[in-house]
């Protein structure tokens, strides 16, 4: 029985911890999570007129958002969009 | 998490018992519903990651009017139509994925600029680069130069890794540059195969493990485990900071390994919990030469601290220590950011570096070690239940083997 409130502030320790690390971790992947989304969103907006591609022998990823001279999902998020054909020859 | 129980070794084993059956349903359809959630995880990153190098460009062509693209090389233009440089992007492997770096370079085969398009590194590694004058030591290099940390360039401290992997990419786009707008073939890059004592380090620490495990000498054992352990605090942690992490499985699932001609202790160090996993279902490192788990276990000696793991909450808390892994690996491969989601604060203690809660949670750890066994890797380490899942796996391969070769024998 004398074991028991002894048990009792181990358990409430236990808990105390679990909590504080549950709060840590999740702020430490936030900020991380958090860091990627600021340094996207961060960057520049070209200014550089473009012309439409003449050819496209790009990686995989790029392949895409050049060849059709809009932005993947991806970025779109982060991105300016660019000038499309229309656009350009509205210019 | 082994216990010091699992520490002791048994010198007379029980008799072999029949594994109980109770809950193996369930397991099974857990492990199912996990495998293919995380499959549809690595599809979501692999059709939704991806970035576009495009407005980057000016950035690296700053005296270019418009941009052309051809033969997958930017061609940066004046006012007038003439050609001021030229870009391109090339990728390398980093510490947690590749980086994807794009390169000017102008009519004289001179750098301009150099910009990161995409990285997957751990955020607070990358922050060294970023923060560091790394970039500004490749504007004026001329694409004949080698382009290599050590020749003509440093390495940022902290994030050799990723300055290497920057190199690399620098070097690739400049040699496609070469190539294709300057017609000149640049001799292909050397990539020699480091093996040293990182890697000694790490394959030693294995095999010692392996072997001393099945030691019948308990005193003998602990003696060598305690050895494994400074080992591993100072080789694997103060000295190399190696440490196993939870973005090391993420990155080598979604296939960005480090150059392994470079980090063949990264291979040596994952391959060996997976090879060691898979052979006997034994893995020696979180309970040998894991820095981190030796680190707590330094502590616990001196606070006296002793496993606790009440009872009745048990299953809870390995749950959460599950279901905390498992959100990690779905969140990184769905990401595609394998170092964002490492939590992990072996960093911040050996490497000194961390943000305010990277250092408030390494604390609150240290000060937990001194009164509870391991509470890191008891509760919340993401590697153990990952090195567990693989040995469920191992061990529903293995019942099926064995309910298939007799109906196969009897045939």
């Amino acid at each position: 029985m004398a074991a028991q409130p002894r048990d009792k502030m181990k358990q409430t320790l236990l808990v105390v911890y679990v909590v504080l690390s549950l709060v840590f971790i999740t702020m430490i992947v936030g900020e991380g999570l958090r860091g990627e989304i600021v340094s996207t969103v961060r960057t520049p907006r070209p200014t550089t007129e473009f012309t439409l591609p003449l050819e496209t022998a790009t990686p995989r990823h790029q392949h895409t958002e050049i060849a059709s001279a809009t932005p993947t999902p991806t970025s779109a998020a982060t991105a300016t969009p660019l000038p499309t054909a229309t656009e350009e020859l509205d210019d | 998490m082994n216990t010091p129980e699992d520490i002791i070794p048994i010198i007379a084993p029980p008799p072999a018992r029949p594994r109980p059956t109770k809950g193996l349903y369930s397991r099974r359809v857990i492990l199912l519903a996990s495998i293919g959630l995380l499959v549809a995880a690595w599809f979501v990153g692999f059709y939704t990651s991806g970035a576009d190098a495009l407005p980057l460009v000016p950035e690296v062509l700053p005296t270019a009017e418009r941009i052309e693209l051809r033969r997958g090389l930017y061609v940066g233009l004046d006012a007038g139509g003439d050609i001021v440089g030229y870009a391109a992007s090339a990728s390398s492997p980093g510490y947690s994925g590749p980086i994807l770096l794009l390169v000017g370079i102008d009519t004289q085969g001179v750098i301009q600029g150099i910009k990161v398009v995409e990285q997957r590194e751990t955020p607070g590694f990358f922050r060294l680069v970023t923060s560091s004058r790394l970039f500004e030591q490749y504007p004026g290099q001329s694409f004949n130069d080698p382009l290599q940390i050590g020749q003509g360039l440093d390495a940022v401290s902290g994030a050799t890794v990723s300055s290497e992997a920057i190199a690399a990419a620098a070097r690739t786009a400049a040699r496609q540059i070469a190539a294709d707008a300057f017609d000149t073939t640049l001799p292909p890059d050397k990539k020699p195969i480091k093996f040293g004592w990182p890697e000694i380090a790490v394959l030693g620490l294995y095999a010692t493990g392996y072997f001393a495990h099945k030691l019948p000498n308990p005193k003998r054992k602990k003696q060598i485990r305690w050895g494994m352990m400074w080992t591993g605090i100072l080789v694997l942690g103060a000295v190399y900071t190696i440490p196993l992490t939870i973005s090391m499985f993420i990155s080598l699932i979604s296939g960005y390994g480090p150059d392994w001609h470079s980090h063949l202790y990264w291979y040596f160090l994952i391959g060996g919990v997976l090879f060691v996993t898979t052979v006997d279902s034994k893995n020696p490192y979180c309970s040998w030469f894991c820095p981190f788990g030796s680190f707590q276990e330094v502590l616990a000696q001196i606070g006296g601290a002793r496993l606790y793991k009440p009872r009745k909450w048990a299953s809870f808390f390995t749950w959460l220590q599950r279901g905390l892994a498992f959100t990690a690996v779905l969140l990184g491969l769905a990401l595609r950011k394998p170092g964002v989601v490492g939590y992990e604060p072996f960093a911040t203690l050996f490497d000194l570096r961390g943000t305010t809660f990277q250092w408030l949670f390494l604390g609150l750890v240290a000060l937990a070690s001194l009164f509870m066994y391991r509470p890191f890797c008891n509760y919340l380490c993401p590697v153990d239940p990952v090195v567990e899942f693989i040995a469920e796996v191992r061990r529903w391969v293995l019942e099926a083997l064995k309910k298939w070769q007799p109906n196969r024998a009897t045939k």
